[in-house]
């Protein structure tokens, strides 16, 4: 009788993972570190919180974040022994930076003169670096603080979107969605310069801290790239491009692989950093 | 870019079976690779030695080739022609830049409508093919698209592939727009026009609902149809509605709401016109019921309904959501209305026989008087529906504009007509108000 009992809770056990089998048009995600949680916001709005393992990522919560808010982009944030997330975007038209529990409760909200774009997180100085896409400025949004400081302006830029930052190389990335160019802005000698080109729609970065490599998502051309970021004349090579449709967002994660949204096929994918395709979210 | 190139030896006398020399064009920036595969063949220092001295001359020379063909196709791309867009205003509301990138020669050489667009030079020295399959929305209000740059002069020879960023600013509505484009080739330089669709990802709500005058009626017994007209402003791309989501304020009230549009069979609403939606709801009777016993009024709504629908531009446009609101109110269907009738007729005989003792006037026959009250009751309900219902006119019974397709306004109205004016009389002074 126990093993029949044990056995239909075990059914039930894989019935319930199974339902939550679905994802619809993700669009953004970021992982707590490189970490093994991963967290992807779909079209809708719903947060979708993941434990990655080494073969598969298993949903464990799903929020849904106020449809006032028009998330452009979502940084993991740890702060003050909290965990959080912070969306960049607008409400209301308004630029604002939204930091929300892992739970999906606000917990605080900062605003904007312009629209924010993008968003990265640095630990090390406990601030974010937030991109607006309509100033093509960059701020900094010292979370212990609150205070917002005023850090560049990417001249000649068009519409800054996705950041990573450098922190051991206190270099910021922006990527520019219209040109498809991203740029390396020094906070050290307060001087930025064209990165890369040759990227048609770059949506997402993430930079890999061990290895100085800058990856990079772009639907335009349909696949995601890598930049080595130590070279001379950096150029984005292609990491992989054919089981992906339309790669909008991008983010490292444990064991040195990469996560990828895939808007197009309602999918998270995860790749090796050589490129090869470890599994993907679901897996049919 | 990377090339294989393949050197059979055939000689020597060692062996007649093919021996592979594979060079990779990475040769260039990196050390030349060498497969030699000799399959049973005994490993003799000096023949092996001799083996390579050939195989490296030839490898020399399939280097240079190699060196050669990737330089003649790097050739190739610079040598393709400049290919840019102009910004385009869209209906003095905004504007859109285009940053185009090149990606190289492309074999393509069919371009079938509809699926690419057609755009050409002035001087139809080029033609501009936009792929609208590749059209996608990308974040941070963009969009992308491919475009092929076929010269005229070389039809079927393949085109020049590019991949088109288009960045909106301001708050124009998704259009179909002129665009001018410049292609330089050599020296020469020309200028063409291709319409093609702009999107803007800001712009929200690009359905018109009409606006619902009274609540729609629906039936508590069945399934009743609605239709929610969207409209489509002029001049813009089609919509096609692709979901729709509907929530109610009396959740209760309702066993089922479905509509067939969905992704597989979308509604098309064309610029300029409107297309109707249809909702099938199938009321909970008695909650419904219910919830619409004691609002009499029929301006007022039993419950209203948050019809959210999915849609996108046609080709290309990112889903967008917009909620319309349905008003409902419930009636009671025939069968529910015939009985509240019946009741209402066997009431009004019955407050009448009680305050007059008799059921009709003198000398009436108790069954003439029952099948009169019937036929008047009857009449008086057909005829207050109709007005209600296809016109503009209210019945007003003490002060109150009813609805007769309501189960408690149909049963007094019913009750009143079989009662006749002792009745009405006695209602009046009970209330002391005057219809």
């Amino acid at each position: 009788m126990r093993l029949i009992a044990l056995a239909l809770l075990l059914a039930a056990g894989v019935n319930l993972g199974q339902a939550q089998t679905k994802l619809e048009r993700p669009v953004m995600l970021d992982s707590n570190g490189p970490g093994s949680e991963l967290f992807v916001l779909d079209a809708s709005g719903s947060l979708h919180e993941f434990h990655v393992t080494q073969t598969s990522l298993q949903e464990y919560r799903e929020v849904t974040v106020p449809h006032e808010l028009n998330p452009a982009d979502m940084a993991f944030a740890s702060s003050g022994g909290q965990d959080s997330l912070l969306i960049a975007g607008t409400d209301s038209g308004r630029g604002v930076v939204v930091s929300f529990s892992l739970e999906g409760r606000p917990l605080r909200t900062w605003s904007f003169r312009n629209i924010c774009s993008g968003i990265d997180f640095s630990p090390t100085t406990q601030s974010a670096y937030v991109a607006t896409s309509d100033s093509n400025e960059i701020y900094r949004l010292d979370l212990k603080g609150g205070e917002i400081t005023f850090v560049a302006r990417i001249e000649n830029a068009t519409k800054l979107g996705p950041v990573a930052v450098d922190e051991a190389r206190q270099e910021i990335y922006v990527a520019d969605v219209a040109s498809g160019r991203i740029y390396q802005y020094s906070m050290t000698t307060k001087t930025s310069r064209v990165l890369v080109t040759g990227l048609s729609a770059p949506t997402a970065l993430a930079f890999d801290q061990e290895v100085s490599r800058l990856f990079v998502a772009d639907p335009g051309r349909g696949g995601i790239f890598t930049v080595d970021t130590r070279t001379n004349n950096p150029v984005a090579t292609e990491l992989a491009s054919d089981s992906l449709k339309s790669p909008y967002g991008i983010t490292l994660i444990a064991n040195s692989r990469v996560a990828v949204a895939d808007h197009g096929a309602n999918r998270v994918l995860v790749f090796s950093t050589k490129g090869n395709l470890l599994f993907r979210f679901p897996s049919s | 870019m990377s090339r294989l190139v393949r050197v059979h030896t055939r000689r020597n006398g060692l062996s007649r079976k093919a021996k592979e020399c594979t060079i990779v064009d990475h040769c260039c920036r990196h050390p030349v690779q060498f497969l030699v595969r000799l399959p049973n063949m005994p490993f003799n220092a000096r023949t092996v030695s001799r083996i390579l001295s050939r195989v490296r001359a030839r490898a020399m020379h399939c280097c240079l080739t190699a060196l050669i063909i990737p330089a003649s196709g790097a050739s190739a791309q610079l040598a393709g022609p400049q290919f840019t867009m102009d910004s385009v205003n869209v209906r003095q509301e905004g504007v859109v830049s285009f940053s185009t990138l090149f990606l190289g020669a492309d074999t393509r050489s069919d371009f079938p409508a509809p699926r690419f667009l057609l755009g050409q030079t002035d001087d139809q020295a080029f033609r501009l093919y936009l792929d609208v399959d590749s059209i996608q929305q990308v974040r941070f209000n963009a969009f992308t698209f491919t475009a092929y740059l076929a010269n005229a002069k070389e039809a079927g020879r393949g085109a020049y592939k590019f991949q088109v960023t288009g960045n909106p600013t301001g708050s124009f509505r998704d259009a179909p727009v002129r665009v001018s484009f410049h292609v330089k080739s050599g020296s020469s330089s020309a200028v063409g026009g291709i319409l093609m669709p702009v999107y803007n990802a800001t712009k929200t709500d690009l359905l018109v609902p009409e606006k619902q005058t009274e609540p729609a009626y629906v039936s508590v017994s069945g399934s009743t149809p609605v239709q929610i007209r969207l409209g489509n402003v002029a001049d813009t791309l089609p919509v096609a509605v692709t979901d729709v989501v509907v929530s109610e304020s009396c959740p209760k009230c309702w066993i089922r709401i479905d509509s067939p549009v969905n992704e597989k069979s979308p509604l098309l609403v064309d610029p300029g016109a409107a297309s109707n939606l249809a909702i099938n709801l199938f009321p909970n009777s008695i909650p419904a019921l219910l919830q619409g016993a004691l609002v009499v009024k029929t301006d007022v709504p039993h419950d209203t309904l948050s019809v959210t629908v999915t849609y996108h531009t046609v080709p290309g446009g990112a889903d967008k959501k917009q909620t319309v609101l349905a008003l409902v109110r419930f009636g009671p269907g025939l069968f529910g209305l015939a009985l509240a009738l019946i009741g209402g007729i066997a009431l009004g005989l019955a407050a009448r026989y009680l305050l007059t003792g008799k059921l009709g006037k003198n000398d009436e026959r108790a069954v003439h008087a029952v099948l009169t009250a019937f036929v008047l009751g009857l009449i008086a309900e057909f005829v207050g529906v109709m007005l209600t219902a296809y016109g503009n006119s209210k019945l007003v019974l003490f002060g109150l504009d009813i609805d007769p397709r309501q189960l408690f306004p149909a049963f007094i109205l019913a009750m009143l007509v079989s009662g006749g004016p002792a009745v009405i009389s006695w209602v009046k002074e009970l209330f002391g108000k005057t219809s």
